[in-house]
């Protein structure tokens, strides 16, 4: 009984945080956005109904109420059940997706109670696959939704955005399964305590691995340089073209969750979660004073990863759809399974002697990790055709002119 | 218990009813990947009740067959969309009654006696909210009369 | 104790929700009384298995119900979007029975690749339901009446709806075992280990499996085209010269 109160308050807690995250994020891009392009972001709408500007912070409060109140029409042309479902769907599986994600534990130190898992769903003991079954799901918002909308260019937007997610989906998950094998478990919880307890973090000692979910996590955000979907000076919108209102703030908050679970991943996975060396301590568990700093420290590097996401946006040139898939297929699906092979190779083979022989496995590991990262960034480098020519092949016009002319 | 008991029923019952369910789609509809899909729910209704065998007996043996008929369902699915592609480049739809000249040689041909009409739904405009000033009404004008 | 407080909060959910001058805190009576009704209900001694039980029956009637919705509606998308949501049903009902890893797996592989690629191929190649062939089924009383029998001589069979089935006789098997709860822990370990100790055999043909099959859907869309082709210009038509008249 005192579970399902645990897991309401967890579930109000999360759902409100992400939502509020989720609006002052935007803002913060804004200002981001702003700041490297050398002017000012948003910085006039602060309390509302008065002239104090508060460094812009009433911005998203004005933004929501703006998408709230506009008139909620659906076009006479669309699919109407799917045409409302779609964003749902999406918003539903980005808000899903944080069960899973661990916060630390806490003894609270009152007689009689267990400590509290920090998280919504405490004993999944397939954490790290649910997460990546649960953004399988996202890909429907943004194919019916596209499909849905009855209008050509949405539709060749929305299918598009549709073959990159479910492209990167692989390197995604070949790169989890490099830090689940190190762990030796799916469990969120237990691939963040073996972080903490060795003290040597993921980045160190799988930075090729580091690589590939970062560039999978970009694209499965349809985060900029991997946002030909939805890029705003070619197709018009994308896949959410003929959406407004609050089914387009579910379309945005969506995108924006998916970012923020993939920070929170990155942060998981390969950034040690909660710990810190020093401040927090090593142990699973923890009163309530370290839980705190453990949970700040936590938020902390998630804020920094997403800084990095949005500085990323503004920094790099859009990809061009094939070279985008070429990407996910012909460079980032061998570098995985090379990372993959790899921390095998170490596990089954390395790990006992060397460990044995008295050398710290953490150093031996890094050194390892980082020399394979320059390999493979060399070999993919030497091998990619972009060194030479990139501009599309066009001889394929040819042939199918000649094919045409030919029937 | 027998809560764990009706739950095995109740678990192969389910499982039956897909399975049926399955069987009904595959052989009555006409559209090729629809009956791709039926075959599919075929296969839940297998994996379901392999489960559900599995965990009465506690043995992982139901749940590793589970695993193989997907493993063996997504191989399925990607052979099946490869030909069912072939199949309408060739004939340009995706209606099975296209390929019936692959029928055994001494069953009649199907042939579409009535074609239920599509009903055309008239389109339905929007209703915008009327913007500008109200006209002025005539007040007297309305109250005396029963109905306007 | 928690009877106490579901009283006192039931009492003032009540009060707030009853007529009275002010409206105010509706909303809030509405909220406190469902609250008391959760806490008082969670007394009861026999909810576990009866939860269980409604979760289960809400399972079941979502999957069936989206499964007859899959094959006879007229439009094929909204098919394979009922599909999935069947797809979804029987992965919950996997978790139901304690198999997490497969109701993810089942998730990300049907309902997240197979269903996704049937998506695909039909928004690109269908007509939407306006197609004739979407109006129609072959033999539609009999093959309902053949599936109904088919689901009927199963669920006696198999079910052990007749007394003394199969699975009615093995009721004195101690099922104390299958009361471990849905989120055993390691369950992951054991079924990998099973998977790799007992199973490998099945494993490593899965394996050869998928590699055939990924062979062999290249080789069907892409075969027919000669290896043998003459390379076409690879300049772009404004600096290839000109075509010559024929």
């Amino acid at each position: 009984m005192y579970l399902v109160i645990e897991s309401l308050i967890k579930i109000v807690v999360i759902i409100g945080g992400l939502m509020g995250a989720a609006a002052y994020l935007v803002l913060v891009e804004r200002r981001v956005a702003a700041w490297i392009q050398d002017r000012r972001g948003p910085n006039r709408v602060g309390i509302p109904l008065t002239e104090i500007r508060l460094f812009g912070l009433g911005q998203p409060i004005a933004d929501g109420v703006k998408f709230i109140f506009k008139e909620e029409f659906v076009p006479g042309h669309v699919d109407r059940l799917l045409y409302v479902a779609a964003p749902m769907v999406m918003f539903i599986a980005a808000i899903v997706l944080f069960a899973a994600i661990p916060f630390g534990t806490v003894d609270l130190g009152i007689a009689g109670w267990a400590p509290i898992n920090l998280v919504v769903a405490p004993g999944l003991d397939v954490g790290i696959i649910y997460i990546f079954a649960v953004s399988s799901i996202a890909v429907y918002g943004v194919l019916l939704g596209s499909w849905a909308s009855n209008n050509k260019y949405a539709f060749f937007g929305g299918v598009r955005s549709a073959a990159q997610l479910i492209s990167y989906e692989i390197p995604l998950g070949v790169a989890i399964l490099g830090v689940v094998l190190a762990t030796g478990s799916l469990r969120l919880e237990a691939i963040v305590e073996a972080q903490a307890a060795t003290g040597v973090w993921n980045v160190a000692t799988q930075p090729l691995g580091l690589l590939v979910f970062l560039v999978a996590s970009f694209a499965e955000s349809g985060r900029l340089p991997f946002d030909l979907a939805e890029s705003e000076q070619e197709l018009v919108g994308g896949f959410h073209t003929e959406y407004s209102g609050i089914k387009l703030m579910m379309y945005l908050v969506a995108e924006y969750l998916h970012m923020i679970a993939g920070s929170f991943l990155i942060v998981l996975l390969f950034f040690g979660g909660w710990h810190f060396w020093g401040l927090t301590g090593d142990g699973p568990v923890a009163g309530i004073g370290v839980a705190l700093v453990r949970i700040a420290v936590f938020l902390a590097k998630v804020l920094a990863v997403i800084l990095f996401f949005m500085i990323a946006r503004w920094s790099w040139p859009r990809f061009r759809f094939d070279q985008l898939m070429g990407l996910a297929w012909k460079v980032m699906l061998p570098l995985g399974l090379v990372n993959l092979v790899a921390v095998a190779v170490w596990i089954e083979y390395l790990r006992t002697p060397l460990v044995a022989a008295g050398l710290p496995e953490g150093l031996v590991m890094a050194v390892a990790g980082w020399l394979l990262l320059g390999v493979a960034g060399l070999a993919a480098t030497a091998a990619a055709p972009s060194a030479r020519d990139n501009r599309p092949d066009r001889s394929l016009v040819a042939r199918y002119r000649d094919a045409r002319e030919a029937r | 218990m027998e809560n764990e008991l009706a739950l095995l029923n109740n678990y192969l019952v389910v499982g039956a009813m897909l399975f049926g369910i399955g069987v009904i789609g595959f052989v009555s509809r006409r559209n090729m990947i629809i009956i791709f899909l039926a075959a599919e729910m075929m296969l839940q209704g297998v994996s379901l009740s392999l489960v559900a065998w599995a965990r009465y007996h506690n043995d992982f043996g139901g749940q590793m067959f589970v695993v193989f008929i997907i493993t063996v369902a997504a191989c399925e699915a990607a052979l099946a969309l490869a030909l069912i592609l072939m199949l309408f480049r060739a004939s340009g739809s995706l209606d099975i009654a296209l390929w019936q000249h692959l029928r055994e040689a001494n069953q009649p041909a199907y042939v579409d006696e009535e074609i239920p009409e599509l009903e055309v739904k008239s389109p339905t405009w929007p209703r915008l909210v009327p913007a500008g000033r109200q006209p002025e009404l005539d007040r007297s004008d309305t109250e005396h009369r029963p109905s306007v | 104790m928690p009877t106490i407080v579901s009283i006192v909060l039931g009492a003032l959910g009540m009060w707030l929700l009853l007529p009275r001058p002010s409206l105010r805190g509706r909303l809030a009576g509405a909220a406190l009384a469902a609250a008391a009704a959760g806490l008082l209900a969670g007394q009861l001694p026999g909810l576990a298995a009866a939860l269980d039980q409604a979760l289960f029956s809400i399972l079941a009637a979502v999957t069936v119900a989206s499964a007859a919705a899959a094959v006879s509606l007229k439009n094929p998308v909204y098919c394979a979007i009922w599909f999935a949501m069947t797809v979804l049903g029987t992965a919950g009902l996997f978790l139901l029975q304690g198999a997490q890893f497969l109701a993810v797996a089942t998730i990300v592989v049907y309902a997240g690749a197979i269903v996704v690629t049937f998506l695909f191929v039909l928004m690109l190649a269908e007509p939407g339901a306006r197609a004739a062939y979407d109006r129609l089924s072959w033999e539609a009383m009999l093959s309902a009446v053949g599936g109904a029998m088919l689901i009927g001589v199963l669920s006696t069979v198999v079910g052990g709806l007749l007394a003394g089935g199969p699975a009615g006789a093995a009721a004195a098997r101690g099922e104390a075992e299958l009361a471990a709860g849905v989120l055993q822990d390691g369950h992951v370990a054991a079924l990998g280990r099973a998977m790799f100790t007992d199973y490998w055999i099945a494993v490593q043909a899965g394996g050869l499996l998928l590699l055939a099959a990924l062979v062999g859907a290249a080789a069907i869309v892409s075969g027919g085209r000669s290896p043998a082709a003459p390379e076409a210009d690879p300049r772009p038509p404004e600096d290839q010269p000109p075509a010559e008249e024929h």
